[in-house]
């Protein structure tokens, strides 16, 4: 993907959480976008993937286009956005009244228009791909967090998105179920499939990604590879922040 | 003595379930109890009961039973979705339609039910030339009831946590699909006991159109007791007939309740 942001402010109240983000990305497959807690990268990743407006809302003057198509912010034009990307919050994605298989065929079947016996087999196919198929008939009640979260994924993917982004997948986590959602992160990296997240895996980031975002309070202090960012960092603020997460890692 | 305790304590884990025999034991010793106060109380203004009149009017009494069933089955049937649309209406983001919903909760909890069913029925039905008592009854009943689940399934949908909204933005959904896969399931589910509370009153307040001559079980009641003089005896059989009818309607709750129940 090409990805190209220009002028992109973010207010909630009397807090502004993006200031001015311009960002340029040339053939990224894998971005990881990261910084410190409250530095405006949840809030760009979900103006991103359709799920909030920014400032000045339909007359807004920022602009983003992935591969020159420009993203238009009206609630109509993002509600078809969203139907084509997919998206991984933090916890409590599946719903609970239904099965890990019913979770993924809903939206292949009233979304995507698919009858019923093929969102199903549709369903059931992904779940095997990420070798869940024995969790198909569960709830989200029965499975493990990081169980949940594989399924997630699954559901996120299983319309074959354009992009699918995560949003701190693996904080909820315990280490152990960490590195299973980490593995199926790497592993749909591995298939083609254009990935944006938000994480403090800086390990798995500097592993998968292709390009590093660092933010902080609203501002992006660096782009560049992950061992550019992480190696040679160009900020103080940004050599103080990896000295303190890497400090025990 | 082990059998006893067995009967008087519940297990001490909340899982086993209390024994049958232990069941009977406390329901039967509870309504001797309550049948031990009332036959007292009889006793105490020398009054007898006679079974013998009252029993010519058994006609009465079943007419009367059937109408509030057909009252009771015919609310629910339509106050259950005025109270989803209700609540839905409420939240959403057209102004016009969120006050219309705010204001007719506002107004029907606000004032009595008597009060409404008299203004009703007697100024709004007329002008639509709606004489049928029964169905004026339902459609009285179902206003007043919608309200009240309205503001239950509110609480309900505010209770499924916001990420399930966004979840439900997220694959694309629209707000209605939102609601009817994702939103509602779970706060029907969350509201089954309150819902199930409301219902009982719902059989309960269908007495109050015997103001307007509705031939429901109180009012066929009253009628029994005017034939007989045997008031106390008629009130007896009214408060059975109530209890046919709630009786099922809490046990079907409490079941609903427990085969709808997951880990959320």
């Amino acid at each position: 993907m090409n990805l190209s942001i220009s002028n992109l402010c973010k207010t909630y109240g009397p807090h502004q959480v993006l200031r001015n983000v311009a960002l340029e990305i040339e053939d990224g497959h894998c971005v990881a976008l990261i910084g410190p807690s409250g530095s405006g990268k949840s809030t760009l990743l979900r103006v991103l993937a359709g799920l909030e407006l920014p400032d000045g809302g339909d007359r807004t003057t920022a602009s983003v286009t992935w591969d020159d198509v420009p993203m238009h912010f009206s609630d109509n034009a993002l509600f078809e956005y969203r139907r084509g990307v997919g998206t991984v919050f933090q916890a409590y994605n599946l719903f609970p009244h239904m099965s890990a298989l019913e979770n993924i065929a809903l939206p292949l079947r009233v979304v995507h228009g698919r009858t019923a016996e093929v969102a199903r087999r549709e369903a059931l196919d992904q779940l095997a791909r990420l070798g869940l198929e024995a969790h198909a008939a569960k709830r989200p009640g029965q499975l493990s967090g990081g169980q949940r979260q594989r399924v997630a994924i699954a559901r996120a993917i299983a319309a074959r998105p354009r992009v699918v982004f995560l949003d701190e997948p693996t904080s909820a986590l315990d280490p152990e179920m960490k590195a299973e959602v980490l593995s199926l992160i790497a592993e749909i990296k591995s298939q083609r499939r254009d990935l944006i997240l938000v994480t403090h895996e800086m390990h798995f980031a500097k592993m998968v990604a292709d390009h590093m975002v660092f933010l902080a309070d609203g501002q992006i202090l660096q782009t560049g590879t992950p061992q550019q960012v992480m190696d040679e960092p160009t900020h103080p603020v940004i050599q103080s922040f990896f000295s303190r997460v890497l400090k025990f890692a | 003595m082990e059998s006893l305790s067995r009967w008087i304590f519940a297990p001490r884990d909340p899982a086993e379930p209390i024994p049958f025999s232990a069941k009977v034991f406390n329901v039967v010793i509870v309504v001797a109890a309550v049948a031990a106060v009332f036959v007292l109380a009889f006793r105490a203004q020398s009054a007898t009961l006679n079974w013998g009149t009252v029993l010519e009017y058994h006609l009465l009494f079943t007419t009367g039973l059937l109408n509030t069933l057909i009252l009771s089955l015919g609310t629910l049937v339509l106050a259950l979705p005025l109270g989803i649309a209700g609540a839905v209406a409420q939240r959403s983001r057209v102004l016009p339609m969120r006050y219309a919903a705010k204001t007719y909760v506002e107004l029907i909890r606000g004032t009595p039910l008597l009060a409404q069913i008299l203004l009703i029925y007697y100024v709004l039905f007329p002008a639509i030339r709606l004489d049928d008592k029964l169905v004026a009854g339902i459609l009285i009943l179902a206003l007043f009831n919608g309200a009240y689940i309205s503001e239950i399934i509110r609480g309900g949908i505010e209770s499924v946590g916001q990420t399930q909204m966004e979840s439900a933005r997220a694959i694309g959904l629209t707000t209605f699909q939102s609601y009817r896969y994702v939103l509602l399931p779970q706060a029907l589910r969350y509201s089954v006991p309150s819902l199930a509370g409301q219902f009982v009153s719902m059989v309960k307040d269908s007495s109050l159109l015997s103001a307007i001559s509705v031939a429901e079980l109180t009012f066929q009641a009253k009628q029994a007791s005017t034939y007989t003089y045997s008031t106390f005896e008629c009130y007896l059989i009214l408060t059975a007939g109530y209890l046919i009818i709630t009786l099922p309607l809490s046990a079907l709750a409490r079941w609903l309740e427990r085969s709808l129940a997951y880990e959320s």
